[in-house]
């Protein structure tokens, strides 16, 4: 096993890191370092944000009002701060996943030319 | 909840909760909004509000409500507030006086004040036991307001008799205390 | 581990933000962040100086990181959303005291009835006529004739308008009788609270009085209450 390497432009992923981080938040509840993990280890490492630019990014979440946050003890028994979805969270997960599937869709039948023409 | 939201939240509590001090404690925002309450919680008014005049720690209401007349006095606190007057309801006037009044004071603030039913009636002067004369030419509609501060807390400052004159400086009304 | 270039990191993230009081928590994650990284570097053989750089380097440009966070923590919301927390707990606690204080001394209050010794008493009338003057109204619950030729008159006394306090005068009317008597001298009791449970007696009261009137007429506002007297409990 060995992940593929690739160049990500930044702005792919920055476009969807929202739906990333709400979509492992609405399985469980994390703290950063957690989320950084998850992403590395399900991508194979394709995914490696800057991981200090997570934390606007959970921050603004928070400010809008789709996730909360709280301290408890993770493994190791320090004290960390969890990150949790919201009910306005998770309808906005929701709406991003529509989204990224009408995208991902209008990129494979641009891709895919001939398979997907209309007959 | 977001930040945004909390504020909101915050804004409309405060809101809710200075309404509901406002009304447990007496302290209003607005003199006359002081003034209106206190006449309905004493059961009198509403009444008109002919003259509002400042003196130091506040200001006199002179209002008239049916056949009365009254002078109230809203007193501000902490800064912001204004707080229930003291003295809110009126005296009835007599209509057979040429002038009717009254006077009262509060620690060291004074005033007297009345209607005019004669209209013969130009000028009114007051004389305290001290001695100290005032006059008034200046008249709210018919009715009229003395007001004084005094020195001391002795009965030098009491109010001693009254003189309405018409305009050709004869009298027309006379009282005493 | 001496950690200062962890301390240099954080520090100079922190510098870009603006708002005060964030500025712990702020640290507290990123620190922990980078606590676990450096954990995991050593985990994988390196050693404690080298997996501190290594770790230091994944997290990103602290100016880059300080200035985005910052804008998640605008100083000016942040001192209102404090400033109107702070006005809340206030203003919690002066309705607790102006509010909460009366609403407790209502429920709790003594009735004024149970004043009177039932030996006392040569007749007690129930009632219940309420009568309303502007905000307030008042609510005659019962009439006690004493030994003493005392007349006590019980009512309740409430404002309809929001707990208003002002200068709710205790005084109800004019105490008469169906005689052509006015009577003045006597007492009144006010209990505290909301719902406020008062009393006001008379002396001398007339023996021989069938009904005992209340007229109120000041300013413009009228009432009249009539009791019929000697059709209740008489205690002989």
């Amino acid at each position: 096993m060995g992940g593929v390497n690739v160049d990500f432009d930044k702005g792919l992923i920055g476009g969807s890191t929202v739906l990333l981080i709400l979509s492992l938040l609405e399985e469980t509840d994390r703290y950063g370092y957690e989320i950084i993990r998850e992403l590395e280890l399900r991508s194979d490492k394709a995914f490696q944000l800057k991981e200090g630019t997570l934390y606007p990014v959970l921050h603004k979440l928070e400010n809008d009002g789709y996730v909360e946050s709280y301290k408890a003890k993770g493994d190791r028994g320090r004290d960390r701060k969890y990150y949790k979805i919201t009910r306005k969270g998770k309808k906005q997960l929701a709406k991003e996943k529509e989204k990224w599937n009408i995208f991902s869709m209008s990129v494979n039948k641009v891709i895919g030319g001939e398979l997907y023409a209309p007959r | 909840m977001s930040r945004n939201k909390k504020i909101i939240k915050n804004i409309v509590i405060l809101i809710i909760l200075f309404f509901v001090f406002s009304k447990a404690t007496g302290l209003y925002l607005t003199p006359l909004s002081a003034h209106e309450n206190s006449e309905r919680s004493i059961h009198y008014g509403p009444s008109e509000v002919i003259h509002i005049e400042d003196f130091d720690r506040g200001k006199y209401i002179l209002c008239k409500y049916d056949k009365w007349v009254s002078c109230n006095t809203v007193k501000r606190e902490l800064f912001f507030f204004w707080r229930f007057g003291s003295q809110v309801t009126g005296f009835e006037n007599d209509k057979a006086k040429a002038l009717d009044y009254t006077w009262g004071m509060s620690y060291e603030n004074y005033k007297l004040y009345g209607i005019i039913n004669d209209d013969k009636i130009r000028k009114i002067q007051i004389t305290l036991n001290n001695g100290e004369v005032f006059t008034e030419t200046e008249f709210y509609e018919d009715l009229f307001l003395f007001t004084w501060k005094a020195d001391n807390d002795d009965q030098s400052w009491y109010f001693n008799n009254i003189k309405g004159y018409d305009s050709n400086n004869n009298i027309v009304f006379e009282d005493e205390y | 581990m001496p950690l200062d270039k962890v301390d240099k990191f954080l520090e100079n993230v922190l510098s870009y933000i603006k708002f005060p009081f964030v500025k712990d928590d702020i640290k507290f994650e990123l620190e922990s962040h980078i606590l676990d990284r450096i954990n995991y570097y050593m985990e994988q053989g390196y050693d404690s100086e080298k997996a501190e750089e290594l770790s230091i380097k994944d997290m990103g440009d602290p100016k880059e990181i300080g200035i985005l966070l910052n804008k998640q923590h605008n100083p000016f919301l942040g001192w209102i959303l404090k400033i109107t927390n702070g006005m809340v707990i206030f203003f919690v606690i002066l309705s607790i005291y102006f509010v909460g204080v009366p609403l407790v001394i209502s429920i709790f209050s003594r009735n004024p009835i149970k004043d009177i010794p039932k030996e006392n008493i040569v007749y007690k009338i129930d009632t219940d006529e309420k009568v309303k003057i502007d905000d307030t109204v008042i609510r005659f619950t019962n009439v006690v004739y004493d030994k003493n030729g005392d007349m006590n008159i019980f009512y309740e006394c409430y404002d309809t308008k929001f707990w208003g306090r002002g200068w709710s005068s205790s005084a109800i009317g004019d105490i008469m009788d169906d005689l052509g008597n006015t009577y003045f001298a006597g007492s009144a009791y006010s209990g505290g609270g909301i719902r406020t449970k008062c009393k006001r007696t008379v002396s001398d009261f007339s023996k021989e009085a069938d009904t005992l009137i209340i007229n109120y007429d000041y300013y413009n506002r009228k009432y009249r209450v009539e009791i019929p007297l000697k059709v209740g409990d008489t205690n002989e």
